[in-house]
């Protein structure tokens, strides 16, 4: 199958369950977005899809064009093509963005001899400049002192230069000016297409008005507890959390 | 428990301290000026008399200090070949080896009676490269000269069984400047011995130097690496120390910041292995007002490979107004290797601005998922993460080629994936 699927996925951090029973799918070709209140679980399921060492997966499955994820390491999850762009980017000192994407697409490469230096930069130069991201940052250390807005900028231009098969966009939108709001979805949406499935995690119906969604899903106490077409966000924005939580109760 | 020290390691135990190969050392040396064979015999006595390895000195704490010892070695080495440069006589700049300059004029070098070592704990190794010393080489730069392509020197470790000395002079004239790149490697021998470096640098008023060394020997070698540098009135050296080969490395550095306004950098990065052991002992000393010292020592540490870093700051009571700076990073990168740290500070004088720091820690758990997260290779993440915690000192050398060489150097010795 062509999708990300997700089944009864559980996970648990340090004993303590987080993820409960969670089930998506999101096919190759579509947007989805999750919502969901502040500690409801989003972000660890982000971080248990990439193969992150201190979550427990207890039960479930989550598979990559029929190949199961769960268990194999982050960095053989990223090669089969997923990426996550983060909510918090680490700040890696003495490492610059050039040298950092140009291991991950070496990574990828079986003979390292066939990248093409000229290509790379040709490339990269042309995503900042798309992403309006200033040349100069090409030797900076990555993420090192760099704004919110930047930060989360450099996580989007990562993910044009890796060309993933699925995309986590996790509170992307958080940080970024209205203009950078704007230039980033841009960035997003020339992603789109059939060959590529995007999740991305938000706060704001905001950011469904530029990355319009083919489905919105309510996260809920680690699991999905709804799911609709992009109403959902304006309708969650209008009454808030509780008119679920009512609903859940009921 | 260990109980009674093992028969001392030192002196008695090595050729180096026999009558009759001194005697026939001399011999080889008779066209030597009388200055010179005095000089010999006057440190070869002084190494005769040392009492053998004290079973406690600080100045060796937590060093393994038998790893150091000479009796490891059973030759010194005949070869001329273990010191190779360009030699250069115009426009005011002077590179010649210790030797040559020897056998033209006599009497030039005969200051060397009253240069010190850094005093830091290898006695032995001072005393043995004065009184042994065949090679060397010899920079002076002249007054106002700026001599700004970078000169280079080569040192190579001799076979496995020999010990080579080098004693090194370096003077730069008021107001005169340079760059100095020296490497130190292995020969084309399979396994190498010992190379004992003794380096003088006299930097005078106004003048600058940027030396950078890069050590990259064959993991069998022993080196023994001692600089003591003179930095007169408003003067700058900067020295840029990589530390990447060796089984074993003592390296003592001092910086004697002589008159006002001296200027004393040091840089030094190891990047440990295997059984490595790098011992780097150092000391800023500020004798005058107004100086300015910096040290910044990162290590990286693999597999079994331990470093030891001890660093005094040393303000005479005269040395008002100085600006110490003193910082030891270490990135312990396996479980089994090791870092000890020894800072101290020695402040006499009033209106100083010192201050020193040590910290060792683990690759940070967030930052390598990160690394993993684009698909970048275990292997291939820790290495630019060391290579990102070293890139601090990799910039002080400030020489795009060299920089690149030694991003290279340290990139070799992580494991392929
Ligand atoms: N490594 C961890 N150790 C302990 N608790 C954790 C860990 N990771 C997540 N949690 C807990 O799991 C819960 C879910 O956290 P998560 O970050 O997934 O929430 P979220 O939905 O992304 O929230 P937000 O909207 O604030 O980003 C929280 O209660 C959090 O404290
Ligand atoms: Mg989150």
């Amino acid at each position: 199958m062509n999708s990300l699927h997700i089944d009864n996925l559980s996970a648990s951090v340090e004993g303590k369950p987080i993820l409960n029973n969670l089930s998506l799918d999101l096919p190759k070709g579509e947007v989805h977005a999750i919502m969901g209140p502040n500690g409801s679980g989003k972000s660890t399921l982000s971080k248990v899809l990439s193969g992150h060492p201190s979550y427990e997966v207890t039960s479930g499955s989550a598979m990559l064009d029929d190949k199961e994820i769960i268990g194999l390491d982050p960095d053989v999850i990223s090669r089969l093509g997923l990426f996550l762009a983060f909510q918090y980017p680490v700040e890696i000192p003495g490492v610059s963005i050039a040298n950092f994407i140009r291991a991950a697409l070496k990574s990828r490469l079986t003979d390292e001899k066939s990248f093409k230096a000229v290509d790379f930069y040709k490339d990269l130069y042309g995503k900042m400049d798309e992403l309006g991201i200033n040349r100069k940052f090409t030797s900076r250390s990555l993420n090192d002192g760099f704004s919110g807005g930047e930060k989360k900028r450099c996580e989007i231009l990562q993910m044009m230069m890796l060309n993933p098969k699925y995309c986590i966009l996790d509170e992307t939108d958080s940080g970024l000016d209205i203009d950078a709001l704007r230039v980033v979805s841009a960035g997003v949406n020339k992603m789109r297409g059939s060959s590529r499935g995007i999740l991305v995690i938000t706060h704001y119906q905001r950011l469904l008005e530029y990355i319009v969604p083919n489905k919105v899903h309510v996260m809920w106490d680690g699991r999905i507890v709804r799911s609709g077409d992009k109403t959902l966000a304006l309708e969650l924005e209008e009454k808030g959390y509780d008119w679920i939580k009512d609903e859940i109760a009921a | 428990m260990k109980t009674a020290l093992a028969p001392s390691s030192g002196t008695s135990k090595s050729f180096l301290g026999a009558n009759e190969f001194f005697s026939s050392f001399s011999d080889k040396k008779s066209w030597e000026p009388e200055w010179l064979s005095s000089h010999r015999k006057t440190n070869w006595n002084l190494y005769q008399s040392l009492s053998g390895t004290k079973s406690k000195d600080d100045r060796w704490r937590f060093s393994p200090r038998s790893r150091f010892s000479y009796s490891k070695v059973s030759r010194l080495s005949s070869s001329s070949s273990h010191l190779s440069f360009k030699a250069v006589d115009e426009s005011g700049v002077l590179v010649s080896s210790i030797e040559e300059v020897t056998r033209d004029q006599p009497d030039y070098l005969m200051n060397f009676q009253e240069l010190k070592g850094p005093e830091l704990g290898a006695q032995e190794s001072f005393l043995l490269a004065c009184a042994f010393a065949e090679n060397g080489f010899h920079i002076r730069v002249g007054r106002n000269v700026r001599h700004t392509e970078p000169i280079v020197i080569d040192h190579t470790s001799p076979r496995s069984d020999e010990v080579a000395f080098h004693r090194n002079l370096i003077v730069m004239e008021p107001n005169s400047e340079l760059i100095l790149i020296e490497r130190i490697s292995s020969g084309n021998h399979d396994e190498s011995g010992f190379l004992t470096n003794l380096t003088n640098v006299k930097v005078g008023n106004g003048a600058k130097l940027h030396r950078i060394l890069i050590q990259n020997l064959d993991l069998n070698s022993t080196f023994h690496n001692l600089e003591n540098f003179e930095i007169q009135r408003n003067s700058c050296l900067r020295n840029v120390s990589i530390q990447l080969g060796s089984a074993q490395a003592r390296i003592e550095t001092k910086g004697n910041l002589l008159e006002t306004g001296a200027n004393f950098e040091n840089y030094a990065l190891t990047l440990g292995k295997k059984d490595q052991l790098i011992d780097t002992r150092t000391m800023q000393h500020h004798l005058a007002s107004n100086g300015r010292s910096d040290l910044v020592c990162k290590n990286a540490l693999l597999d079994d490979s331990k470093i030891v870093f001890s660093g005094l700051i040393k303000v005479d009571e005269r040395a008002s107004f100085s600006d110490a700076l003193q910082t030891n990073r270490n990135l312990l990168m396996s479980s089994d290797c090791e870092a000890d740290s020894l800072p101290g500070l020695e402040i006499l004088a009033n209106e100083v601005k010192c201050s020193h720091g040590a910290t060792s820690s683990r690759v940070d758990d967030k930052e390598l998922f990160y690394f993993l997260s684009r698909g970048i290779h275990k292997s291939e993440s820790e290495k630019l993460i060391a290579l990102g915690f070293l890139d601090e000192i990799i910039q002080k050398i400030n020489l795009a080629d060299q920089i690149e060489i030694v991003r290279g150097l340290i990139s070799g010795s992580f494991p392929k994936n």
